[in-house]
């Protein structure tokens, strides 16, 4: 393998990510739509929306400064770089043939995924104004508690790969398949806890309401507009993509570990099956339950955080 | 660079007519003796993988004793970290003081030099007895400066910290002088030869007694309680140098001690040790953190920082205890552990300081420190605002600043490390992980706070509407700063070497030149167990972030028909006011209420409505946070002690016979005591 | 079926039994619990049959079968209609907060497992780690019923650990003597009966709690 393969695999696999973050979105809303018997709309319609907001164009709150403008591109580049960090079509085989310049880790993922909350967040309390901040401090709560968690979910497998690598631990698992032990069966319960928070979705968050005591990733956007809030709506739909790719490469990793077409086409054909299965839990999930009490949040991501603790106390003692 | 330090002082009370030549002339000493200082660490770091080691003998003061200046690679590292943040400090110092400055600059510019010359000799000491005078002479120099600006509540922080720091040194004199007792010397080099013929629970002992009396000083919790009362009292450019550098000398001590002068000759450290040291960091990142959550005031809020960022470093170090020499890939992960550590110190020093030299810049300007009466001055000190931002992602841990570099490495030494160990304390390594994801997060959502309501949104005061930005000299120490936070963020290979001499000093083995930047210094790599390990370039990734923005951000710049407006914010049809923003403690309001069990929040409501209960005529809302370690420990301490205090009162008498009894008694029974042996 | 075989079911077992474990103690609604507890005695039942399978002893048959349905079918349906005739509220009120519940959860885990190396000798190579998640389950179970205020959720916590003990008896002995069991079944159906007429007598006279049961000391 050339030098600039992995990176080109790499720079595919995000720019996939990205191209199909919004379809995931769309599949969701449409099959939450048919649940409540209700047509619902294309599982185009957020490209429609994307390409409306990149059209036109921006009102800007008058108390905002640079830091307002600013805070899509980087907030979208942050996402985007993250998306380029999970295996989805291709993991190798072992961790000696990865990239000369390898991108990053499980812990870089989350670091930029983490980045793009912060900005998002500094965003929000540029334009003033109680909405913002609101949702700027809930978000930052949730992400304060979701964080650790998704940590040890990580970490209960990298003990085992002894790596934090995605590839390498997709790679590691795609060879000793089959072997889907106990401890794996509490952290995947944990990571579906966990998907629901990173997601921003109901029993959490409710992506559909912009009602101000509802409301948490919604109310940080609501100052922006045009290209800014493009960016902003892309980058959610990447990272509700990229958390299930993290998902797959952590537990269903079932990647091929060849560039040959046909494997990659396999791949592919394997992660879309995957997310929809991913997407029919989200949708079920959100439409058979009620939203949390805010205050009742620690309660449900401390069955996330027991889970996981557990899945690590499985695997070390 | 000592002698620069001394004439910095000398010059100060030679010119005491003329503040602001005393000031100049003073800090320009601080400067030239911090730039030898960085000429004399790197000239020892870098002389190949242990480092070069120099000697200096002092004349003899004392007739048992001689004094010596030894430095070797890690004092070299540590002396090269104070001096970074020093040279900032110096080209800070003088505008700050010019604008803000109320004590008199006598006093300042000694108190400074004195205080990173004295800092510097600890890293230097060749010998215990000079170490400990140097301590002593930190303590005293950031004494006065703690206490430089006057004030009730700067004399009470002056006072908390100097009984706490002399409790640690009086408990560092106690390991000293037994450690000296037992070599006949009080030599570090002898004092090493002789600890090694020391029995297990001995040599335990000592260091847990040195390891509260290095704690106190390091601000680990529980023992934390003067720091953010004496740190934020300082001038700013002092509070840099106090949290960011002199914490880190206390960290020194513990490496000193704990990896060098009582590890045993052969074989792993004692576990407890290491256990000992990764809870107190865990507990004291997270309460640290916690704590800085609910703090309004902008320098003591830092200060609480400083407390999570030497847990951080102490899990690092504790972890390389756990690991350190049990053989095979334990080996390298204990390097990388410490190496993280070792990192995380001076990264914490820049983003540290920086953050301290921002929040003396809005100080400065606004003469405020509660960030509720600020807010908006973003538009207004655009340099300041952004180079805040800067230590804010990098404190909080976010790729691609340096904050994220020594984190990772800490996870990897954690994570990989927990699966070398197994068993309890391999679980104990992962939850400690965890919760320095914690940390990473509570961090990212206190400085979402700190920089959000100080520079965002609408001025809450009119001193916040009228700040200007402010001098060049101050910007530049802070862009200085911010440069080291952002090379070691993008290309953290390269500092690798600085790291091989301490590491290989404490530890043998490879250093992490050889072992972290392995694929070449583009590349960090974490070898775990088997061959599996991680690998991450930096640079790489820095690289496809830039590129991603400046590719996003030509798709948004991209001329389009509609122009931009601006309109007021939407605040549901209502003219929108500064009081619409939200504040810190608003922000801050739900973690206080899921963490209510550590914060034990109070709150006062009162309302005065108007003829029905749904107009309101005032409302007056009080709040605060107890700090637990405070009420229920030293406060409980304290009525012990007073109790004590009353009953030794009805003992003594007034009069003078009594007094001589009790001296006459309490010889016979030294005598006795002492007098067989 | 092959021993290796069933000792990777039983481990998975034992985690999905951790995980219903972890849902009841963080269970914020009384009929959650129940559906919970309910779950996991399906799964005990599972545990039973494996072993049946592997070891061919027909008494564990006989167990797995009882206690799918008495505890996983009759007793949650009797709870369930409890509740309903009742009226209670249904929120759980914890004496201790759940998430304080939760952390003292992950202590017993540790604790479980540790007691277990201790005890080496007493594993059987075919349960692999079914003795600490027994031991777990069991304190869990004890942990359900201290810190809850209501008695159906006592219930809940009974039944959870007798699932425990059972689990338990099967990763030491291959499952205790099928007359045990049965006494042990009748036990616990007794328990549930006086408890839910309890609660219904004691609902329809006053209205009272087992919590404010320490009224009637002397």
């Amino acid at each position: 393998m050339g030098r600039a393969t992995p990176w080109a695999l790499a720079l595919g696999q995000m720019a996939l990510l990205v191209l199909l973050g919004p379809l995931v979105t769309g599949v969701i809303q449409k099959l939450k739509a048919r649940l409540q018997c209700r047509r619902g709309a294309g599982i185009l319609q957020p490209y429609r929306d994307l390409t409306k907001l990149l059209r036109k164009g921006t009102v800007q709150a008058d108390t905002a400064g640079s830091f307002f403008r600013a805070v899509p591109v980087l907030v979208l580049a942050s996402t985007c770089a993250a998306a380029a960090l999970v295996p989805v079509l291709f993991a190798p085989p072992a961790a000696g043939s990865a990239s000369p310049l390898p991108l990053g880790d499980a812990i870089l993922l989350l670091g930029w995924l983490a980045l793009g909350r912060f900005l998002t967040a500094v965003g929000a309390l540029d334009a003033g104004g109680a909405f913002g901040g609101m949702g700027a401090s809930r978000e930052m709560t949730v992400a304060t508690l979701v964080e650790p968690v998704l940590m040890l979910v990580v970490f209960s497998v990298s003990v085992v790969a002894g790596t934090t690598d995605l590839g390498a631990i997709a790679g590691h698992l795609s060879l000793r398949r089959g072997s889907f032990g106990a401890p794996d069966i509490l952290a995947l319960f944990a990571m579906l806890v966990l998907l629901l928070a990173e997601t921003g979705r109901i029993p959490v968050d409710n992506p559909d309401t912009h009602l101000e005591l509802t409301m948490l990733h919604e109310g940080m956007l609501l100052e922006h507009s045009g290209p800014g809030l493009f960016c902003l709506v892309l980058a959610h739909h990447t990272k509700q993509i990229v958390v299930m790719a993290l998902v797959q490469a952590l537990f269903l990793p079932w990647i091929p570990a060849s560039t040959a077409p046909f494997a990659l086409a396999l791949g592919l054909g394997a992660f879309a099956a995957r997310t929809l299965v991913l997407a029919i839990f989200l949708a079920l999930v959100e439409s058979s339950y009620a939203k949390l009490r805010f205050f009742r949040l620690p309660q449900f991501l401390g069955i996330g955080f027991l889970s996981a603790f557990l899945a690590v106390a499985l695997r070390l003692l | 660079m000592i002698g620069a330090y001394a004439a910095g002082a000398t010059a100060s009370l030679l010119a005491p007519r003329s503040a602001r030549t005393a000031r100049a002339l003073g800090h320009s000493g601080l400067c030239v003796g911090a730039l030898a200082g960085v000429a004399l660490a790197i000239r020892c770091t870098a002389g190949g993988a242990s480092g070069t080691t120099l000697r200096v003998e002092l004349p003899s003061l004392f007739p048992f004793a001689h004094l010596s200046l030894v430095l070797d690679g890690l004092g070299a590292f540590f002396l090269l970290v104070v001096s970074i943040v020093a040279v900032a400090a110096a080209v800070y110092g003088p505008a700050y003081l010019r604008a803000h400055g109320t004590g008199s600059p006598a006093v300042e510019v000694l108190g400074i030099n004195l205080f990173v010359g004295s800092m510097a000799l600890v890293l230097c000491a060749g010998d215990a007895l000079t170490f400990l005078l140097a301590w002593e002479g930190m303590t005293l120099a950031s004494y006065t400066l703690v206490v430089s600006e006057g004030g009730e509540a700067d004399a009470h922080a002056g006072l908390v910290y100097i009984v706490m720091a002399h409790a640690g040194t009086a408990l560092l004199m106690v390991v000293f002088l037994s450690l000296a007792s037992h070599a006949g010397s009080f030599d570090f080099a002898a004092i090493r030869a002789a600890a090694t013929a020391l029995s297990g629970p001995e040599r335990s002992v000592l260091f847990f007694l040195a390891l509260a009396g290095l704690g106190a000083k390091a601000g680990v919790v529980p023992l934390h309680v003067w720091l953010p009362l004496a740190h934020p009292a300082a001038p700013s450019h002092v509070s840099a140098l106090m949290s960011g550098v002199m914490l880190k000398v206390a960290l020194y001590g513990v490496l000193r001690l704990g990896l060098d002068l009582l590890a045993p000759a052969a074989g792993p450290l004692p576990p407890s040790w290491g256990w000992t040291v990764l809870v107190l960091g865990s507990t004291s990142a997270v309460i640290g953190v916690l704590y800085a959550l609910q703090q309004h005031d902008l320098k003591r809020l830092l200060a609480f920082h400083s407390v999570e960022n030497v847990g951080i470093i102490l899990m690092g170090i504790g972890m390389a205890m756990l690991l350190a020499r049990r053989g095979g890939a334990a080996d390298a992960l204990a390097a990388l552990s410490l190496a993280a550590a070792l990192l995380h110190t001076l990264n914490h020093a820049a983003f540290k300081g920086l953050l301290f030299l921002g929040a003396g810049s809005v100080l400065s300007a606004t003469h405020l420190r509660n960030m509720e009466q600020l807010g908006g001055l973003g538009r207004r000190m655009p340099w300041t605002a952004w180079l805040f931002l800067t230590g804010a992602v990098a404190i909080s841990a976010l790729p691609p600043l340096n904050g994220f570099v020594s984190e990772w490495m800490t996870f990897q030494a954690l994570v990989l490390g927990g699966g070398q160990l197994r068993g309890g304390a391999g679980l104990a390594a992962v939850v400690a992980a965890s919760a320095l994801a914690l940390t990473g997060g509570l961090a990212a959502a206190c400085f979402v706070k700190a920089f959000g309501v100080t520079f965002l949104g609408r001025p809450r005061s009119a001193r916040a509407a009228e700040a200007v930005e402010v001098a060049p000299s101050m910007r530049a120490a802070m862009i200085l700063l911010a440069a080291v936070c952002v090379v070691v963020g993008v290309v953290p290979g390269y500092v690798m070497s600085l790291l091989d001499a301490p590491v290989v000093r404490l530890l043998g083995g490879a250093g992490p030149s050889a072992l972290v930047t392995v694929r070449g210094p583009l590349v960090l790599s974490a070898l775990g167990a088997a061959g599996a390990g991680t690998a991450l370039s930096m640079t790489a990734a820095a690289a496809l972030f830039a590129a991603l923005a400046l590719l996003v951000w030509g798709i948004c710049a991209w001329p389009r028909a509609a122009a931009r407006r601006l309109a007021p914010t939407w605040t549901c049809g209502m003219t929108p006011q500064s009081r619409f923003d939200y504040t810190a403690t608003a922000f801050a309001k739900p973690l206080r209420f899921i963490f209510a069990a550590l914060y034990r929040p109070r709150r006062e409501v009162e309302k005065e409505t108007g003829p029905t209960p749904y107009v309101l005529r005032r409302l007056r809302w009080e709040g605060d946070v107890v700090d637990l370690a405070e009420t229920e420990l030293y406060q409980r301490l304290q009525a012990g002690v007073m109790r004590t205090a009353r009953a030794v009162r009805s003992r003594s008498t007034g009069r003078i016979h009594g007094y001589i009894a009790y001296v006459l008694i309490t010889l016979l029974l030294t005598l006795l005591a002492f007098g067989r042996g | 079926m092959s021993p290796e075989l069933a000792t990777r079911l039983i481990d998975a077992l034992g985690a999905l039994l951790l995980f219903t474990m972890i849902l009841i103690l963080a269970a914020g609604q009384l009929y959650r619990a129940i559906y919970a507890v309910a779950a996991q005695s399906v799964l005990i039942a599972l545990a039973g049959a494996v072993l049946g399978a592997t070891t061919h002893n027909l008494d564990l048959w006989i167990v797995a079968g009882i206690t799918l349905l008495v505890k996983a079918i009759a007793l949650p349906w009797l709870l369930l209609r409890v509740i309903r005739r009742v009226g209670i509220r249904r929120e759980i009120e914890p004496v201790v907060p759940i998430t304080a519940t939760l952390a003292i959860a992950g202590g017993i885990v540790v604790l479980a497992f540790h007691l277990s190396s201790s005890l080496g000798a007493v594993r059987q190579a075919i349960t692999g780690n079914a003795l600490p998640v027994g031991i777990a389950l069991t304190l869990m179970g004890v942990l359900v019923m201290m810190s809850r205020r209501e008695a159906l959720t006592q219930m809940v916590g009974l039944f959870a650990s007798e699932n425990g003990i059972f689990f338990t008896a099967m990763a030491v002995s291959q499952g205790m003597p099928l007359i045990i069991e049965i006494g042990v079944v009748l036990d616990v159906i007794l328990g549930a009966l006086v408890m839910g007429v309890m609660v219904l007598r004691v609902r329809s006279s006053v209205d009272a709690d087992i919590a404010e049961l320490d009224r009637l000391r002397g």
